[in-house]
């Protein structure tokens, strides 16, 4: 009963290292009279702290997400006014990232746009991540014809590029902004199915699992509460990452007009919209592409910060 | 048959399209990324300014907006390649609905009588003609020693069999229309009566009652080959069947289509090996195309490429007033917009001067009329000055204090889909939300077509282009052209224009018809079935190298180009 309160906990923040760090530290984290033991999450803080460039993603991460959260207040100007008198005007005092073809600011616009650009990518993150789990747990756990018959659907999708796979979904549901978290989450469900797969394979024999079978826990109750913590840490990881790649799914799609109406201020179709002006106004490509840039970017090394810190066989 | 087949070309232009822009990403952010490398953002704006402010003024009298300096380039082939923005959908001569389309065909099939640049009527395959005193006959004399590409002789059989062609309801061949019209009640009225053939090289047209622009079908009434004519399963896509200086070497949807010089022209021989018209979407990859030398014409050219194009040299780009009329028609059916003072109250909340500065850098004139200035029947009205209080008022008084949504189709260009944007900014002044669509060409062309008790067009961001009044008028707003007949897409129906127009048509002289057709555009003007926006200029740009090319009605005419070597 006590190792499954523990990984009960496990999902917690910095918790995500109980799981698999093993029971043993979690026998020390009880023992009061023995040397003082590092708690999970402060240890997980130390080696995180050491990879600078994580950090740095992270912060992004955070300052973006602020952004989102509250940007759309805090504007310069309304991202949807335009001035007909300052057609694409380069970067001046008023506007510090210019204007564009219908004398919008730039920078307001990015900025109002985060939280549709970072809102579809998490979401439809999320809803792949969810779906994805949910499907590797059913393979890894049952085996046999199951497990075959959803990697087997798992690979033909694999045989598509992901942006090809959504592009075809949003053609058949329509174009906006809810499809593609639909079209891109779709493309994210089999590399998640997959990689729990392998993990579920990995920690099903486990003797804690063994022992969770032999008191007689029903099929569900392993799978969700003795085998998924296990699992968080490879999920943790991949979501991270999956947040870069989706960003850039998410804004490919609205470049190609399937996603974000070209009225809105979402990164992908800004670039869309911009793109004419390449030659003559580059400042309208510069800012959107280099905040897709520089996000996906910060998505990718805090990623792999967390990868490094987290796999046991890395330290 | 034809409906399927623009069906199936329009799923391949979608594929086609995604494929061209997932590699554009790359490139966009690839661009981005070295552009901002080399350039601060300051300095890069100063051409584009200078450009915008000053280019109306720069236009000379030959029409010159930019010059090219260097004057000693020369092509690498004797290929001459245009590049345009829009598809080539279909090029059956007598069924073509794009105009582009419609301007390759000028290249491979001929007419009797042509129009020349300043719209008087000339001589093609009819060396003359005669009409009666009662406007009734109209006898044409034709050209002998004429021939098909494949051999078979043109002579006055031809052009019996041809007309009884596209008049015979079950081809349902779009140019009918010019020869029938199509009542309100659905009932058909044949405007000839009778063709004959009293000798090879005579063709004599009775028309039922006096036409006036019966002149102007017969410029638009292309002369097929007639084994083709008569065959309902013709492949006009894989070769052509016309008289015209060039026949068809190949048309690859949503790509290119090329045409060579056909070896049994009765005329002057084309100096070029070959014609290809390129669909090339990007209003930047077409003047970057025309940098690298990969097009040597460029139609039609963003107005905000003109400092690219000063810098390169060795470019010319070219203004010239045009027939084009862009508008946005409000579908009169639709309940919001059935009411008359919505419809005006929206052209007063509509900028035109700053339309045709944003979107065209002052190279367009704010729409006065229903027809484009250059239209010998144009007359002025009196415009709808932006005033945002009356326009406001006017959506009280109808209702709508708080305005309402709207959605707005059109197609997917770059420049559509600025001119949508800058449609919706326009009407969120008095509270009116337009939902933008830009959609594939192909698409907006069969949504569009659909009758009244089937489509969902609210509004549609679209232009038109005409050589004549009637063109115009009867094609766009009587109410026998409703879809799927034609394209009165706002649905609009006045009796009193419909009487006018056909007075008008009726008219035995150019004066008394204008007469008609001034009040035709007065009842149109003041009951806007349209948001009238502007009539731009036609920008073209080409190399230096390359001669002879002029903008016609119909078109590119580049069939006595020379490209120097």
């Amino acid at each position: 009963m006590a190792e499954k309160t523990k990984l009960k906990g496990a999902p917690g923040e910095g918790d995500a290292t109980a799981a698999t760090a093993g029971a043993g530290a979690s026998e020390f984290a009880r023992g009061e009279e023995l040397p003082r033991a590092q708690s999970p999450a402060r240890q997980f803080l130390k080696k995180f702290l050491r990879r600078k460039t994580a950090v740095a993603g992270f912060v992004f991460i955070v300052l973006m997400l602020v952004i989102a959260v509250i940007g759309p207040s805090v504007v310069p100007y309304d991202p949807n006014q335009y001035d007909y008198s300052a057609l694409l005007s380069g970067p001046t005092a008023a506007h510090i990232w210019g204007t564009d073809e219908f004398g919008r600011d730039v920078f307001s616009r990015l900025v109002a746009g985060t939280q549709l650009s970072l809102g579809t990518a998490l979401t439809a993150s999320v809803i792949g991540t969810a779906a994805g789990v949910v499907f590797g747990l059913i393979a890894g756990f049952c085996g046999g014809l199951v497990d075959a018959f959803i990697m087997r659907v798992c690979d033909v999708m694999f045989a598509f590029p992901g942006i090809l796979l959504a592009i075809a979904v949003v053609a058949i549901i329509g174009p906006g902004l809810t499809n593609v978290m639909i079209g891109v989450a779709v493309f994210t469900v089999p590399s998640f199915a997959r990689i729990i797969r392998g993990a579920v394979l990995e920690v099903r024999s486990e003797l804690y699992v063994e022992a969770a079978r032999s008191v007689g826990c029903s099929s569900r109750r392993i799978m969700f509460v003795h085998i998924l913590p296990g699992t968080m840490q490879a999920l943790i990881v991949n979501f991270t990452m999956n947040v870069g790649g989706a960003i850039l799914s998410a804004s490919s799609l609205s470049f190609l007009g399937f996603g974000a109406s070209v009225t809105q201020p979402e990164w992908g179709a800004m670039l869309s919209q911009s793109r004419n002006y390449l030659a003559t106004a580059p400042h309208l490509v510069l800012f959107p592409g280099l905040l897709i840039f520089l996000t996906v970017l910060a998505f990718n090394l805090f990623g792999d910060g967390l990868r490094d810190t987290l796999d046991p066989k890395l330290n | 048959m034809l409906q399927n087949h623009e069906v199936s070309a329009s799923e391949k232009g979608m594929s086609r399209r995604s494929f061209l822009g997932y590699g554009a990403i790359g490139a966009g952010l690839l661009g981005a990324s070295l552009a901002g490398c080399g350039k601060k953002g300051s300095d890069a704006t100063t051409p584009v300014e200078s450009g915008s402010d000053t280019a109306a003024a720069e236009v000379d009298a030959d029409g010159f907006v930019v010059k090219a300096t260097k004057t000693d380039g020369k092509s690498a082939d004797n290929d001459l390649v245009i590049a345009i923005e829009g598809t080539i959908q279909n090029l059956h001569p007598m069924n073509w609905s794009d105009g582009n389309s419609g301007n390759v065909c000028y290249y491979m099939y001929e007419t009797m009588v042509a129009h020349d640049e300043d719209y008087n009527f000339v001589p093609m395959l009819a060396e003359s003609w005669d009409v009666s005193d009662d406007a009734l006959t109209y006898t044409f004399h034709l050209r002998s020693g004429v021939t098909f590409s494949d051999g078979t002789p043109f002579d006055s059989s031809v052009v019996v069999t041809n007309y009884n062609e596209a008049v015979k309801k079950e081809n349902g061949w779009r140019r009918r229309r010019t020869f029938v019209q199509t009542l309100d009640d659905g009932s058909e009225n044949y405007r000839v009566s009778k063709v004959e053939a009293p000798d090879a090289n005579t063709v004599v047209f009775t028309l039922a009652a006096p036409y006036s622009p019966f002149m102007n079908s017969i410029s638009q009434f292309y002369l097929i080959n007639p084994t083709a004519a008569v065959d309902p399963n013709y492949n006009y896509l894989a070769q052509s069947a016309g008289t015209g200086a060039f026949t068809l070497k190949e048309w690859v949807n949503g790509d290119h289509t090329t045409v060579v010089p056909n070896p049994t022209y009765w005329g002057e021989r084309p100096s070029v090996d070959s014609v290809t018209f390129r669909e090339v979407p990007e209003a930047g990859a077409r003047i970057a195309m025309l940098q690298t030398g990969e097009a040597d014409f460029v139609y039609p050219t963003p107005s905000d490429q003109i400092a690219t194009i000063k810098s390169a040299g060795d470019i010319n780009l070219k203004a010239q007033k045009s027939t084009t009329m862009r508008y946005v028609t409000l579908n009169t059916n639709v309940k919001e917009l059935s009411d008359v003072r919505v419809r005006q109250a929206m052209n007063y909340a509509f900028d035109q001067k700053a339309y045709a500065e944003v979107l065209y850098s002052g190279f367009a004139d704010p729409a006065t009329s229903v027809l484009p200035e250059k239209l010998h029947s144009y007359e002025a009205q009196t415009p709808y000055d932006v005033d945002l209080d009356k326009a406001k008022s006017l959506l009280k008084e109808a209702g709508y204090p708080d305005g309402f949504k709207l959605t707005l189709w059109g197609d997917n260009s770059t420049q559509e889909t600025k001119g949508m944007t800058f449609v919706m900014q326009q009407m969120a002044q008095i509270g009116i939300t337009v939902d933008v669509q830009p959609m594939e060409p192909a698409t907006v062309a069969d949504k569009t077509a659909l009758p009244a008790d089937e489509t969902e067009l609210q509004m549609w961001y679209v232009n038109w282009s005409q050589n004549d009044a009637d063109g115009f008028l009867r094609s766009l707003l009587s109410s026998g052209m409703v879809p799927p007949t034609g394209y009165n897409t706002a649905f609009w129906k006045d009796d009193e224009f419909d009487a006018n127009l056909e007075k008008g048509n009726a008219a035995p002289t150019q004066d008394e018809q204008d007469k008609y057709y001034r009040e035709c555009q007065k009842i149109a003007w003041e009951n806007c079935p349209w948001l009238f926006l502007a009539t731009d200029d036609s920008l073209f740009s080409y190399k230096e190298y390359l001669k002879g090319v002029r903008m016609i009605p119909m078109g590119i005419d580049a069939t006595h180009a020379t490209l120097e070597r």
